[in-house]
């Protein structure tokens, strides 16, 4: 199993990897496109946003601020012309409020996958970075206490059972997290074939697969 | 050896560096003379007043005095100190004037004496004269018969001394606390007349006990009975200044007990007879001989004997776990176990461990494994003929013929004479 990633992924890097590549926003656009074409819309007025994600301002912590930016599907608007074409208004506006409702859940289940993600991460880096090494400490310590006659053996390999649980509890954390990053990479590709629309896609951690 | 003028010269440099004297204050108390050091400092004879046979303490020293208008006048200042406890040791404590215990004073009786006491600990505190006769208001116990000492400020003690004999100083202010702390001193104070119970060598120390954490620094001041390091005068063995002694010297052993337990203390070579306790001389005809006095907890006791017998003679406190040092007393007995295959399972999982235990501790003796920073082995020292085992509360008295009359220094191990030991039985 190879060892956790230098740095977690970003959430906002997350949403725009997703709203560029999702299946179902793709396709939402695509019929929003082909039902302008079919009903002959060329005329465009102005552009709206669907779906407006502002990238956080960070401060790091040498004081610079990171750039922001943002994110969003823009769709044309047309001149409408006469009343005949108040259905045609509405055809169009549907598809385009379907593109959006579909933006919205799929950036909903980004946002799941990734927070999933984001603890299972941080479990596996904390059980890495701080328990592991503790429990080694403990151990060393209690290896020296063997030493000067101050515990006895049992209480030395009770130790050392311990030691043992913290580096499996390790990799059950690490397993987890990479669990938890194969849902996401499925949340930002979107439900291939499922044809249910809005589903979690994360599975729990550690739930399917026993150990 | 530090000589006393160089000892109180390097410690007027301490007291000034540490700035914490007012200039108005400098002036009207005595210099406090400090020391960070565990080392003996052989007496002198006293440089004013009435003329006594000074005493010696173990690991210490004795606290100077200044004269004024017929006073004699000291200054014990209450800080956190710094004690070697033994070589690899350290214990942060509590004491006076820069050691635990603090240093002796040592007057006369029917001197009038003048105890400045300064307070540089973070809470209040008093100085409680054990066993001194004294006006109630000069007792020293806080809320008592006098408001506690508060942090930063200096009180004063004026009382004659009454009688001669062994006492103690120890505070009466968060008293637990403080005494577990290490906070405590010895006071002689010498006949009238030089030649009443006149010994050659006079040597005192305060039985106490320190509960110190292997790895840590602090004593826990929480503990009632269960303590770890089992020392005279903050120090174990083997860093307990041996007492050493001419052949022929009149001795005299004096100690009091500042610990939570009573204390056996054993010497080996030599009967001899309790002649004073903390209520005073003991008449002739009340002594028997001994070879092991109690000394119960708050009680003391000096014994005498002639040094007739040169040899390394153990001195030491009969309860065995008093003569280790921290130690686990929940290990189990390992002896009988048959540890066969069971070392090579458990160094699959632990590469550094070894069988400890099995054929008895003496392992412990010689081995040098290493240990918890900051502790000491429980059962350490090595004499001419091995390990010595021990630790704790052991030292030897060291009998010699021909020294100096004034001659304290360690003169290494005793050369048995031929035919005077014990030996293996060859077949
Ligand atoms: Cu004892």
């Amino acid at each position: 199993m190879p060892d956790l990633p230098g740095a977690p992924r970003e959430l906002i890097e997350a949403e725009r990897v997703a709203v560029e590549q999702r299946l179902d926003i793709r396709a939402a656009r695509r019929n929003l496109d082909a039902e302008a074409e079919m009903l002959g819309l060329t005329r465009i007025t102005r552009w709206v946003n669907v779906l407006h994600i502002e990238g956080i301002r960070e401060r790091e912590a040498d004081g610079s601020v990171k750039r922001g930016f943002e994110i969003g599907i823009n769709i044309p608007l047309f001149d409408w012309g006469d009343a005949r074409a108040a259905k045609a208004e509405a055809q169009y506006l549907q598809a385009a409020l379907q593109l959006r409702e579909t933006a919205v859940n799929a950036r909903s289940e980004v946002r799941e996958a990734w927070h999933a993600y984001r603890i299972a991460y941080d479990l596996a880096r904390h059980y890495r970075d701080e328990i592991v090494p503790l429990r080694k400490r403990i151990s060393d310590e209690q290896l020296l206490r063997y030493n000067g006659m101050l515990i006895g053996v049992f209480e030395l390999i009770a130790d050392s059972r311990d030691q043992v649980a913290s580096i499996n509890a390790y990799l059950q954390a690490l397993r987890d997290s990479w669990l938890a990053e194969a849902d996401l990479q499925q949340a930002l590709l979107g439900q291939v074939g499922a044809g249910r629309r809005g589903g979690v896609i994360a599975m729990p951690a550690g739930g399917a697969a026993g150990h | 050896m530090v000589t006393r003028r160089q000892f109180i010269g390097r410690s007027t440099a301490a007291v000034l560096g540490a700035g914490l004297v007012s200039r108005a204050g400098a002036a009207t108390l005595p210099e406090a003379a400090t020391s960070d050091r565990a080392t003996l400092v052989a007496p002198g004879l006293p440089p004013n007043g009435r003329p006594y046979h000074p005493v010696v303490t173990l690991n210490g020293w004795s606290a100077p005095w200044r004269m004024r208008d017929g006073w004699k006048e000291f200054h014990l200042v209450a800080e956190p100190v710094t004690r070697e406890i033994s070589k690899g040791m350290v214990a942060h404590l509590w004491g006076y004037n820069g050691q635990s215990p603090g240093p002796t004073i040592e007057c006369v009786e029917g001197d009038k004496v003048r105890i400045f006491v300064t307070n540089r600990l973070p809470e209040h505190t008093t100085i409680h004269w054990h066993g001194i006769l004294l006006p109630n208001g000069m007792d020293g116990v806080g809320g008592l018969t006098q408001p506690q000492i508060p942090v930063g400020k200096t009180f004063v003690y004026e009382f004659e001394m009454k009688k001669s004999g062994t006492f103690m100083y120890h505070p009466h202010a968060d008293e637990m606390v403080q005494m577990a702390m290490g906070m405590m001193g010895f006071i002689v104070v010498h006949p009238r007349n030089p030649a009443f119970m006149r010994v050659d060598r006079d040597f005192v120390f305060l039985i106490n006990a320190y509960d110190i954490d292997p790895g840590s620094y602090t004593p826990r001041i929480n503990t009632m009975t269960d303590f770890n390091l089992w020392t005279w005068n903050s120090r174990a063995f083997p860093g307990i200044d041996s007492l050493v002694v001419r052949t022929g010297d009149r001795v005299r052993i004096r100690f009091g007990n500042l610990t939570m337990t009573n204390h056996p203390i054993h010497m080996h070579g030599y009967d001899f007879e309790v002649t004073c306790t903390d209520g005073g001389w003991v008449p002739k005809s009340a002594r028997w001989p001994e070879v092991t006095v109690d000394v119960a907890v708050g009680q003391m006791r000096a014994f005498e004997f002639d040094a007739a017998h040169p040899g390394d003679w153990a001195m030491h406190c009969h309860k065995s776990h008093h003569t280790m040092n921290a130690m686990g007393h929940a290990v189990p007995t390992m002896i009988g176990v048959d540890h066969r295959g069971i070392a090579q399972k458990i160094n699959r999982l632990i590469p550094e461990y070894m069988v400890m235990g099995d054929k008895g501790m003496a392992d412990m003796g010689e081995m040098e494994m290493p240990l918890p920073e900051n502790t000491l082995p429980m059962m350490t020292g090595t004499g001419p003929f091995g390990p010595l085992e021990m630790g704790g509360m052991f030292t030897v008295v060291k009998v010699r013929d021909g020294l100096g009359r004034g001659d304290y220094a360690d003169p290494g191990w005793y050369a048995h004479p031929e035919g005077t030991q014990a030996y293996e039985l060859r077949l």
